[in-house]
């Protein structure tokens, strides 16, 4: 018997209004008929009272609430350009859709690094990456102050592309690949295409071991062995000659790797990232730290 | 849910939700807010929400907002509506119409929403349970109590008279 002195309550109104099924209302009858109080009860119910809309109450203020459809009227004179624009905007996407289909379905590898800077990062990164990016563009600007002149301006200007200032960190994956894509769109020009491929990705751990697979860049020509920063700090010291300068650098150069840990714009900011920031450096033998095999065989070329 | 669908959801349902609180809370000015937010939260998560679950999406935080605004009253002390509850006390006549009013006034918050949400707009238990967060078995038990509470009362006002 399912109906019992404890549930019958969530049963009666059925009852009352013959909705149960045949088998309930069986059941029913036969547990009133154990339960003479409860029978008496219901049978004191049989006329239900149900409300009826009172239609003279109604609320005024409803056009308040109404919303209209915003419809733009295209002039003449800014049809052009904004035509243009649209045409721009449309090259991005398939650019940066293209591009993540590249990596995640050919023969491509997607880029996880395991960096052991990392680990000073909090345990909860993965969703609070946003977070983290404002935290270290702060130390990158702290950083960046330290360098001399010349370079702080390129390396801010460099920096200041590719750290999506304007996010804040509620804001979720989808909202902050939105903004690298806008980000993109003002920044990027025509005159400066991208033609990055990504192919078979190596890394290199801090002790030197090959651990997985990181980002390998290859341009139409040759191919980029991107090394994690980890391991390309003792060489940039030699580069540099200097240990707090080349720290300095290398932590601005981190800038790139929380974003780049994040699924999807991960890896379009990455590659578009250091690698703009390598055309741009001015100092060579940091080229030349950061990937040597690049260098290695452009020299061979030459 | 489009520009136009949210247009036609103020207009099908912004008596009903109106009625709905009014009926509740006794009050032109608070039902009258609780609208207007809740549209205007409708608006806001327009492109979540479906037009087919628009409705029920209204009602829901209607409701909500009304238990909310109940809450902070009865923490205050509601007293706006002694002066108008002593008046009707004096009337002789009462029309049907009034004892149910009476008999609603007797019922527990819940219980009046869930009446009123089953009778003005024929919700089915599952969407009550979904906009009262409770389960359907105890907006079932909730509305068999609360009918029950209602009729009890108006008989005894009926015999009163």
């Amino acid at each position: 018997m399912t109906i019992n002195k404890f549930n019958y309550e969530a049963f009666a109104l059925d009852y009352l209004e013959g909705k149960l099924s045949v088998e309930l209302t069986e059941e029913m009858e036969r547990f009133l008929a154990t339960h003479p109080a409860i029978e008496t009860e219901l049978s004191g119910m049989m006329e239900v009272v149900y409300l009826e809309p009172d239609t003279s109450i109604v609320f005024e203020d409803k056009a308040a609430l109404l919303k209209e459809e915003k419809v733009v009227w295209l002039n003449r004179k800014w049809a052009k350009p904004l035509m243009a624009a649209a045409s721009v905007a449309l090259l991005l996407m398939t650019y940066f859709s293209g591009y993540q289909a590249g990596i995640k379905q050919g023969d491509n590898t997607v880029v996880v690094t395991e960096d052991k800077h990392n680990e000073n990062r909090p345990e909860n990164s993965a969703p609070s990456v946003v977070a983290t990016i404002e935290k270290e563009e702060t130390g990158i600007v702290e950083q960046i102050e330290k360098l001399p002149t010349t370079q702080e301006s390129e390396l801010e200007k460099t920096v200041a592309r590719f750290v999506p200032k304007t996010i804040v960190p509620t804001k979720n994956i989808r909202e902050v690949k939105m903004e690298v894509v806008n980000k993109a769109f003002e920044e990027i020009t025509i005159e400066e295409p991208t033609t990055i491929v990504a192919e078979k990705i190596q890394v290199v751990d801090n002790e030197g071991i090959e651990q997985k697979l990181a980002p390998k860049e290859v341009t139409e020509k040759e191919p980029i062995i991107l090394t994690p920063i980890a391991s390309i700090q003792p060489k940039l010291v030699n580069a540099i000659g200097q240990e707090e300068r080349a720290n300095n650098l290398s932590n601005a150069l981190k800038v790139e790797l929380p974003v780049a840990e994040m699924a999807g714009i991960t890896i379009q900011k990455r590659k578009r990232g250091i690698k703009d920031f390598l055309g741009r450096f001015p100092v060579t033998q940091l080229k030349e730290a950061l990937i040597p095999s690049y260098y290695k065989e452009e020299n061979a070329g030459q | 849910m489009t520009v136009n669908e949210y247009n036609i959801c103020v207009k099908e349902h912004a008596d009903g939700i109106f009625r709905f609180v009014l009926k509740q809370i006794a009050n032109r000015a608070d039902a009258h807010d609780i609208v207007q937010n809740t549209f205007e939260k409708l608006w806001k998560h327009r492109e979540k929400v479906t037009a087919a679950k628009a409705k029920s999406y209204a009602f829901t935080i209607a409701y909500h907002d009304m238990i909310d605004l109940t809450r902070k009253k009865k923490f205050v002390g509601n007293y706006e509506n002694a002066p108008e509850r002593i008046e009707r006390d004096f009337q002789t006549q009462m029309e049907t119409k009034e004892l149910i009013e009476k008999g609603l006034a007797e019922l527990s918050d819940i219980q009046k929403s869930l009446i009123l949400l089953r009778d003005y707009e024929g919700y089915t238990y599952e969407e009550m349970a979904q906009i009262s967060e409770l389960s359907i078995s105890q907006v079932k038990v909730y509305l068999f109590r609360g009918r029950k509470k209602l009729q009890q009362a108006i008989n005894r006002l009926n015999k009163a008279i």
